[in-house]
């Protein structure tokens, strides 16, 4: 019995010690984070909503605890706050009067001009220097801007209802291929600016050659943010993760050393990392790793969901699938899956590829 | 054989351990979407109605498209109203609909939806008879936004009902309707053809939104407003030579409609263009001129 103890315990304890190393070690199991984590984040504010937050001065009544005087040159008088939630000092006074003075009484301020009262929402974040971004809307383009050199944008949607929305953001790099959208539920609150900042969108992604000969050089590369930290995730057996860096133009290039990699499929994604952000990640690219090597192909499936052929994946795709939704004998080009019929996994692969 | 007998238990012993460890190392935690009901109550009295919503979580991967149905006994259950206003399906496959005690829905999300509640629709039901009642998620599926149409690990949550008779001398309490007094939000209906659909015939799509009581029905009119239908979009034009203008309109649950009117490429008719009217009375004017300076000069 001592020995069965002996060899329990010998047998046990390492193996106690493993899981619980691995239990502490799993992300998904463990509460505390590291302080050096980066996360991919938006931040929603809402100005109008009586809550000063980050980005805004005050908000409402909400006035950080300041007052007329700790602005130069007023002595008393009502601090308020605009509906674009800045401070107000119109009805701040200096030396008894209002700062409009003139003559004649009154003094002391007055009623604050009203500000039309508009739901909106305002969207700022980063992609790539100069490239057009995309709103979209519930599904459909809302607005589209330009972002500056330095690859900052900012949007502006007004004349919004409250309620629940669907917001995705896109962007396309120097040579027309689009980015992984980021696609995010908000509730715009009535009467008030919703601001959405710290969008960060995606790189986007291509490889020179959609099978290479083991052994070979793959050129992945792709576009996003200026001198941002490039991390290229490599999904093979083994995965593995590899880094570049992007150029003053948010150009980037990765050249993976095929000889380490087994034959047969994989894919890679990137994505990208400046000051403790990190974007989301970029579609996959599928690649081979066989005996020749074979030049970059077009995905097909993109071009497939654009059932009209007018370069767009758009409500008029998705009217043309839901008119042959279950119906018989569906044209051909119009199953994404080549599986003979019209339904929902047909839906879905057009949702993926929607561009509005 | 007592050693024998320890041996094969240590050996049994490992064999637990290892599979225990081995699961535990290498197994990783399965995340699935949940479709579940947010109803205020469980409790219900006949002749009461009552509101209960279809929401989903989904916070680690994306779902970009739905579909399934809600089943319940029509003879205990009536459905009076569906709302999909402030709902996550940004276009509908099959607008939730009731039929036979079932209530079917199907749509997408662009780009996918990933968070926690998660409204898709909302069912007011009547409460008819006592018993016990459920409301079940039948044949759902909900795919992943990963380009491939990955059906997501999904479990569901039930809506069990406990229904009591109204007690003698009281009366169930009454349902307050769901106001909504904004219009449909704006919209461009498209006017397109093209040679691979509906043999090139012209047709319309149109899609938009209500954040209060949701989209009931679309209605399109060509020409004129007293000729309209009520359609789904796409929409295939009766009048393929574009001559007239064409209306759509949508109309929330509560009868707040939003208008669009198009020009068509084809032009209007003669009597709906201003200039005609203009020419007619110029031509008028000259031939009244041209008469009297006649009659003039006989005179």
């Amino acid at each position: 019995m001592k020995r069965f103890l002996v060899q329990f315990i010998l047998f046990v304890s390492p193996l106690l010690v493993i899981s619980l190393g691995a239990f502490f070690s799993y992300p998904h199991l463990v509460s505390a984070v590291s302080t050096a984590t980066v996360v991919a984040t938006i931040k929603i504010e809402v100005c109008g909503d009586g809550v000063k937050d980050d980005s805004e001065e005050c908000d409402g009544s909400d006035l950080n605890g300041q007052t007329c005087t700790n602005f130069s040159g007023f002595t008393g008088g009502t601090l308020s706050c605009s509906a674009g939630c800045l401070f107000a000092i119109t009805a701040c006074t200096s030396g008894g009067t209002s700062p409009g003075g003139g003559g004649g009484g009154g003094g002391g301020g007055g009623i604050p001009p009203t500000e039309p009262v508009i739901t909106s929402a305002v969207f700022v974040g980063r992609a790539y220097p100069g490239s057009l971004v995309t709103l979209l809307k519930d599904g459909q383009i809302a607005i589209r801007t330009v972002a500056g050199p330095d690859a900052n944008f900012q949007m502006t949607l007004a004349g919004l209802s409250a309620g629940n929305y669907i917001f995705s953001l896109y962007t396309t790099d120097n040579i027309g291929r689009q980015s992984s959208a980021l696609t995010f539920p908000v509730f715009v609150t009535s009467g008030a600016t919703t601001r959405v900042s710290g969008i960060f969108l995606a790189p986007t992604i291509a490889a020179d050659k959609s099978e290479v000969k083991r052994g070979d050089t793959l050129s992945i590369f792709g576009q996003s943010l200026p001198q941002s930290e490039i991390t290229v995730q490599v999904n093979s057996t083994q995965e593995f993760f590899a880094k570049a860096r992007a150029d003053k133009d948010g150009v980037y290039l990765y050249n993976l050393d095929t000889a380490f990699l087994e034959i047969g499929d994989h894919s890679a994604r990137s994505k990208s990392t400046v000051a403790n952000e990190i974007s989301a990640y970029s579609d996959r690219i599928a690649f081979k790793v066989g005996t020749k090597s074979v030049n970059e192909a077009v995905d097909t499936t993109y071009k497939k969901a654009d059932l009209n052929r007018d370069g767009s994946i758009n409500l008029v795709d998705f009217s043309v699938a839901a008119y042959w939704y279950k119906r018989k004998s569906p044209p051909a080009k119009y199953d994404l899956n080549n599986d003979g019929k019209i339904d929902l996994v047909d839906f879905s692969i057009m949702a993926y590829y929607w561009t509005g | 054989m007592k050693n024998d007998n320890v041996k094969f238990k240590i050996n049994k012993l490992r064999s637990a351990v290892l599979v225990f460890v081995v699961a535990f190392l290498f197994v990783a935690p399965v995340s699935a979407a949940s479709l579940y009901f947010n109803s205020p109550k469980t409790d219900y009295k006949v002749g009461e109605q009552f509101t209960a919503s279809v929401l989903v979580d989904s916070v680690d991967e994306a779902i970009n498209a739905f579909e399934g149905k809600l089943v319940f006994s029509d003879d205990q259950l009536e459905v009076k109203e569906i709302f999909i206003g402030n709902s996550v399906i940004n276009f509908w496959i099959d607008t939730p609909k009731v039929g036979n005690g079932e209530i079917q829905f199907s749509g997408i999300v662009p780009g996918g939806f990933q968070g926690d509640k998660g409204l898709l629709f909302s069912a007011v039901f009547l409460v008819n008879s006592i018993g016990t009642g459920e409301i079940n998620f039948s044949d759902y599926k909900l795919l992943l936004n990963d380009g491939r149409g990955t059906a997501a690990l999904t479990v569901v949550a039930n809506l069990k009902l406990n229904i009591l008779p109204v007690a003698p001398g009281t009366v169930a309490p009454e349902y307050m309707p769901f106001p909504d007094g904004t219009l449909p939000e704006e919209f461009t209906p498209e006017l397109t053809r093209s040679s691979g659909e509906f043999n090139n015939q012209w047709f319309l799509v149109f899609a938009t939104q209500d954040k209060g009581s949701g989209i009931d029905y679309y209605e399109v009119c060509e020409g004129n407003q007293d000729n309209c239908e009520k359609t789904d979009s796409p929409y295939i034009l009766k009048d393929q030579n574009l001559v007239g203008k064409i209306f759509v309109k949508a109309v929330d649950k509560r009868g707040n409609g939003r208008m669009v009117v198009l020009e068509p490429p084809g032009g209007l008719v003669w009597y709906e263009k201003y200039q005609n009217y203009v020419i007619l009375f110029l031509v008028l004017v000259a031939s009244v001129l041209l008469v009297l300076k006649k009659y003039a000069r006989r005179v």
